[in-house]
């Protein structure tokens, strides 16, 4: 009798240790003081990430054979929209291209400086294959080794598909533009109206807030990120399209939906924006001049 | 190789294999869409074979090894998994004499139970994607893998947790008392 209570004792104790030490973790981890649980979660991307990319590389074509069979169709339809907007693209690069030599001329005149210069970009590979049914970020088989951290935007070639969570050494984790937590500054490009877009979850749009009731907003306008100070994200990037306009007025607000421009369902290959926002403007020191001729304004933050 | 090794060696050779089928071909194979997780089936199974005492402790080790690998608030895994490898042992030492495939049944519903308690956790914690996923389909699917892997997770998990086989201990017993 006594052994039995005995070991019913050591049940609880064992039971009760894993249940605590399994609260202090998620403490731990919602405090965001998690450093050594980042880096077993990173460690372990690393160690897991080539027999993702194997397993992923053996079931690519059985995927895609599958996928051939069920929505051929719309493939098909698909195909034919996608060299519809290829033609389009063609013909607009060349005017890019010249409003861009324009833009290059006039910055020159003025004597300004470039104020967005080119953000180096890397493409990287998405793990078509989740690993729970309960995920809400994409993997991506490129890591810090690529200059990749935490924070980065990440897109497609259709728009903004979210932002860099972790980044081991050869993996990165991104978290969907229509994930709960994600939030981001936009920019209604008609009106010019500054707003909030926040995720609402898997499959659905995008909410944006703080969109004064006088802003006329029309279905269909395109959203893309403001790039305010202290922002993610760069100005620019196309986040989506409204769809629907609901007026609040006990916030005194609108309530924008916009639907997000890239295929959220269908990544294969995505770019990370090398872009790391609240980066100090590198100081501008004045250099007693040597045996040359004198340099002026060297950037020391260069590195 | 690993016939002289302890509980915790083999416990954590069976848990890397689980991992690894996890990543690598799991989540390629998805039946009505869902991904079924072989760590739960686990901790099912551990707690089954070994009572409670030790269902909680495979569970937390199946709920590390998931937090690891998984997105969701770390800890969280390793909660849910301790709390249904616990349930798992205790609901199993109640009914010690069920047949293979009532055990087979037990199980399955018991894996189905542990989607619920999962999302129960996500609930809690106010993590819409968890509370927002087909809980229904996904427990359904779980369940009908837990059906049809469990003789195959229960020979896993006796091997890793160095458990005798009931029948041969039952006839250890008869043939000593003759």
């Amino acid at each position: 009798m006594a052994r039995r209570a005995g070991i019913r004792r050591r049940t609880w104790l064992r039971l009760a240790l894993l249940v605590v030490t399994a609260i202090a973790l998620l403490t731990l981890d919602a405090r965001g003081s998690g450093g050594v649980l980042d880096t077993a979660r990173g460690a372990t991307l690393d160690l897991l990430g080539p027999v993702r990319t194997f397993g992923d590389w053996v079931a690519e074509p059985f995927r895609n054979a599958w996928r051939g069979i069920v929505s051929y169709d719309d493939l098909e339809a698909e195909n034919a929209q996608l060299r519809g907007e290829l033609a389009e693209a063609e013909a607009s690069v060349l005017r890019v291209g010249e409003l861009e030599r324009d833009r290059q001329e006039l910055l020159a005149l003025v004597g300004a400086r470039d104020a967005a210069p080119a953000i180096p970009r890397v493409t990287a590979r998405v793990i078509d294959a989740p690993v729970s049914n309960f995920e809400r970020t994409i993997e991506l088989a490129k890591g810090r080794r690529d200059g990749i951290r935490e924070g980065m935007p990440v897109e497609s070639g259709d728009g903004l598909v979210g932002r860099v969570v972790q980044a081991s050494t050869t993996r990165s984790r991104v978290e969907l533009l229509t994930d709960p937590n994600f939030d981001a500054g936009v920019r209604i490009v008609r009106s010019g109206d500054d707003g909030l877009a926040s995720g609402r979850g898997p499959g659905r749009d995008l909410e944006v807030s703080y969109i004064e009731l006088e802003t006329v907003v029309i279905p269909g306008e395109t959203v893309v990120t403001s790039g305010f100070a202290g922002s993610t994200f760069p100005a620019g990037l196309l986040v989506g399209t409204v769809t629907d306009v609901e007026p609040d007025a006990v916030r005194g607000a609108q309530r924008v939906t916009v639907h997000p421009a890239a295929d959220l369902e269908r990544l294969r290959w995505v770019q990370v924006l090398l872009y790391e926002p609240n980066v100090p403007e590198p100081v501008i020191v004045d250099r007693e001049p040597d045996d040359g001729p004198a340099d002026t304004g060297s950037a020391g933050g260069e590195s | 190789m690993m016939a002289g090794a302890g509980p915790l060696a083999r416990s954590t050779l069976v848990l890397a294999v689980a991992v690894v089928v996890h990543v690598g071909l799991l989540a390629h194979i998805t039946p009505a869409g869902v991904i079924v997780d072989p760590l739960v089936l686990l901790a099912v199974a551990g707690g089954m074979m070994g009572g409670r005492s030790t269902g909680a402790s495979f569970g937390g080790g199946c709920g590390l090894a998931s937090d690891l690998i998984l997105h969701t608030p770390f800890g969280m895994s390793l909660l849910v998994l301790t709390l249904v490898g616990y349930l798992s042992g205790a609901i199993t030492e109640q009914i010690p004499s069920a047949g293979r495939l009532a055990r087979a049944a037990i199980a399955s519903l018991l894996a189905a139970g542990g989607i619920g308690i999962f999302a129960g956790a996500g609930w809690l914690m106010d993590l819409v994607y968890v509370t927002e996923a087909p809980i229904v389909r996904i427990a359904i699917v779980t369940g009908v893998a837990s059906l049809l892997t469990n003789p195959l997770l229960e020979r896993a998990t006796r091997w890793a947790l160095i458990i005798r086989p009931r029948i041969s201990a039952a006839s250890e017993s008869t043939s000593r008392s003759g």
